[in-house]
């Protein structure tokens, strides 16, 4: 039994929707790594990719912007 | 709410004097009025608590011609309108009442009418021209329904202890319903911690007649496959949910006949409800609440700041852990379960509270964590998908850091002990992944019990295996869903709605009513992308979105608090009562057999040494474990459940035997 069934790749204006969702509510615990690690559970979860070691980073999810930059390059 | 019992017997009809026995025994359940009837092959009771048409709707109630009678425990929200539908069909009510809406219904639409009925229940009815005797339970096990086969016939009642009333009834604790508790915190329908003794599932009807028993679902939870569910748009689902839990408090607050109150937990559920159901009144509504003379487990804080935005006229009950130990016994006596937590006893306080400010009816922020997705376990399995990607990797193990902000001894400040028990069991291909954790380090308590017990434990063949009872489909559900089916088909009737709900509510005769497990909230939660419910790791995300403009932001905002309690740490301070000792004395616990009593010692010994304080989770499990199965042991199995009291007046006596007449 998969624990994720594949996802189809979302259009981008549903990208845009599914992140403004996230950040609508998003709680950041203050510790930047941390919440990095929070972002990339949920793009991971939301968007159906998985995200490098690397990726998994402040430099990549810290802000709306940098993650929609993130999935423009997993979602292509 | 009432209580309902009841016999069915192929042979002489049943005795009234344990009808009326059965019918003491739930007079806490049901302290407004009694009744029963007595026909051929059947025996119903009822204790009633009158809630709505207190003047009429006493029971057991029949259709117009009394071919149909049914005693019933609950409430159909939804009466008024099926009520109406069945008047334009030809009835002829006699009261306005919701159990007569149940006697029309079935009538018509025989067990069709389930599908229409949106409320929490428990009825049986006895169709007096089959000869058959129906039992029903609402879809997700608010009100209970146990039963018993004895010889040929059927006993069954609201609780046990009823059942126990008939001596042809065996009480014994069953390993297996032992085993499932040191697994899943609970046993799951139909086992019980009684052997012989089941319970009808939630979502589930049950026949008796010539044909013998059988039962099946008239409802199961089920959930869209991952990606295809309807609604994706985050804003129209917090307008389209918004709805529905309006109209399910508005329902639950306004189909009464006598006052209903609220609970405040400090939390956003019974926020969200109680700021619904104060626009439904131009009175002063009534708030209650739990504090705890420990602030590591106190609200109050988020409590008062709640009442105070909603002008409510506020009451509340502090606890210490020297009332809970005081309590406890009673506790385990309405409960009929081994608890691993003490946090049922506190909230026998306060319905306790509840009943004395005049109350017996409270709306409750119940259902939202296990509906809406705001559990800690829903948390812990997202972190546990993102690792299972990458096991090897370190960035991906800190997720667990992130988990239980809340506790004292949060996994962020003890990493290494986060990664080594979050990272146990890491299978991607694992339907349980959620729970795995949970059940494994449950299960190390039977590591207490005697060589005897383990033995038949395992020759019981519990636990049930609850993956196998997961639909086929379910493998295409997003993996919170199957988190969800787990939650619900476990700890929600098992403990939450049972230990914690029910039985503490019912202790001190006060309905609860629960606006987050009504038929459409459910319908529509389950139908929602999981993302919509678990945002990341930002709990009852839609929830929040809906009703923000509701709550004040530092209660939208706040990490969720799990409702606890003091355990170890109220029965192993010095002070604590007798009948600590006395039921882990070694006579006790070779009477019940259950537990090594030199593991025992040592456990209680080590919980003395910090007065119950300094210990883990685990152990705090094992000391509530003893205390209450070895409580269960003394009340249940040495003696009868007790509670034999008179039932309560007036008194309806229904007699269709024949007997006595010319």
């Amino acid at each position: 039994m998969p624990s994720r069934p594949p996802d189809a790749p979302p259009a981008p204006h549903r990208v845009d929707a599914v992140l403004d969702e996230f950040y609508a509510l998003r709680t950041p615990s203050g510790d930047p790594v941390l919440d990095a690690i929070a972002t990339a559970i949920f793009v991971e979860d939301a968007f159906g990719v998985t995200l490098s070691d690397a990726e998994i980073d402040p430099a990549h999810l810290a802000g709306r912007d940098a993650v929609r930059h993130l999935l423009t390059r997993h979602l292509a | 709410m009432c209580g309902i019992c009841g016999v069915a017997t192929p042979g002489p009809p049943p005795d009234a004097a344990l009808l009326l026995r059965m019918v003491g025994r739930l007079r806490h359940r049901g302290p407004d009025g009694s009744g029963y009837l007595r026909d051929q092959g059947v025996g119903l009771g009822h204790a009633r608590l009158a809630i709505i048409d207190t003047t009429g709707g006493a029971q057991p109630l029949s259709n117009e011609d009394g071919s149909l009678w049914i005693v019933f425990n609950g409430e159909i929200f939804t009466c008024v309108g099926l009520g109406n539908e069945l008047r334009s069909r030809g009835h002829a009510f006699r009261t306005a009442s919701d159990t007569e809406v149940i006697v029309h219904g079935w009538g018509d639409w025989g067990e069709q009418a389930l599908d229409r009925f949106n409320g929490q229940w428990a009825f049986a009815l006895w169709d007096r021209t089959r000869r058959q005797l129906v039992l029903s339970r609402d879809r997700l096990g608010v009100r209970p329904l146990y039963y018993a086969h004895t010889g040929g016939g059927l006993v069954f009642a609201s609780e046990v202890k009823a059942l126990f009333a008939d001596p042809s009834v065996p009480r014994a604790l069953d390993p297996a319903g032992l085993d499932e508790t040191l697994t899943y915190w609970s046993t799951v329908a139909p086992r019980t911690p009684f052997a012989g003794v089941r319970q009808l599932e939630p979502g589930y009807v049950a026949y008796l007649d010539a044909d013998g028993f059988r039962s099946h679902p008239y409802w199961s939870m089920d959930f869209p496959p991952r990606g295809e569910e309807p609604g994706q748009d985050a804003r129209a689902n917090a307008v389209a949910l918004r709805e529905r839990i309006v109209e399910a408090s508005r329902l639950r607050f306004t189909r009464s006949d006598v006052p209903v109150g609220a609970y405040l937990s400090g939390g956003i559920d019974s926020s969200v409800t109680a700021a619904v159901v104060a626009g439904y009144t131009e009175a002063p509504l009534d708030t209650f609440s739990l504090r705890f003379a420990d602030d590591e487990f106190d609200e109050g804080d988020y409590q008062q700041l709640m009442a105070r935005r909603l002008g409510t006229r506020h009451h509340d009950v502090v606890v210490g852990p020297q009332d809970i130990a005081e309590v406890f016994p009673d506790v385990v006596r309405h409960a009929e379960a081994p608890l691993l937590r003490a946090a049922p006893a506190p909230l026998f306080l306060l319905s306790r509270l509840v009943r004395a400010s005049g109350y017996k009816v409270v709306v409750t922020g119940e259902g939202a964590d296990e509906v809406l997705g705001g559990y800690d376990l829903y948390r812990e399995a997202r972190v546990r998908e993102f690792w299972t990607r990458d096991p090897s990797s370190d960035v991906r193990g800190r997720a667990a850091e992130l988990l239980y902000p809340w506790m004292a001894r949060a996994p962020g400040q003890a990493p290494a002990f986060a990664r080594g028990f979050f990272g146990l069991h890491l299978a991607a291909d694992d339907p349980a992944l959620s729970h795995r954790p949970r059940w494994t380090s449950t299960a190390a308590l039977k590591g207490l019990l005697t060589a005897d017990m383990r033995a038949r434990c395992a020759e019981s063949g519990a636990p049930l295996d609850l993956l196998a009872r997961l639909p086929a489909h379910s493998a295409g559900w997003d993996p919170l869903a199957r988190a969800q089916w787990l939650e619900m088909t476990t700890l929600l009737p098992g403990y939450i709605l049972s230990s914690q709900g029910d039985r503490m509510l019912m202790a001190n005769s006060i309905e609860g009513r629960f606006p987050f497990l009504d038929r459409d909230v459910v319908a529509y939660a389950d139908a929602l992308p999981a993302r919509h419910k678990l945002s990341g790791l930002e709990e009852k995300y839609l929830l929040k979105r809906a009703f923000a403009d509701l709550l004040p932001p530092e209660i939208v905002r706040r990490p969720k608090q799990p409702y606890r309690a003091p355990d170890a740490a109220s029965f192993c301070a010095p002070g604590a009562p007798d009948w600590v000792g006395d039921v882990t004395g070694a006579d006790a616990l070779a009477a019940a057999g259950v537990f090594e009593p030199r593991l025992v010692q040592g456990l209680l010994t080590k919980a003395r040494r910090s007065g119950g304080s300094g210990l883990g989770n685990t152990d705090n499990m094992r000391v509530l474990a003893v205390l209450s199965t070895q409580l269960l042991h003394h009340q249940f199995v040495v003696g009868d459940g007790g509670g034999d009291a008179a039932p309560a007046t007036p008194l309806t006596a229904i007699d269709l035997t024949g007997e006595g007449q010319p």
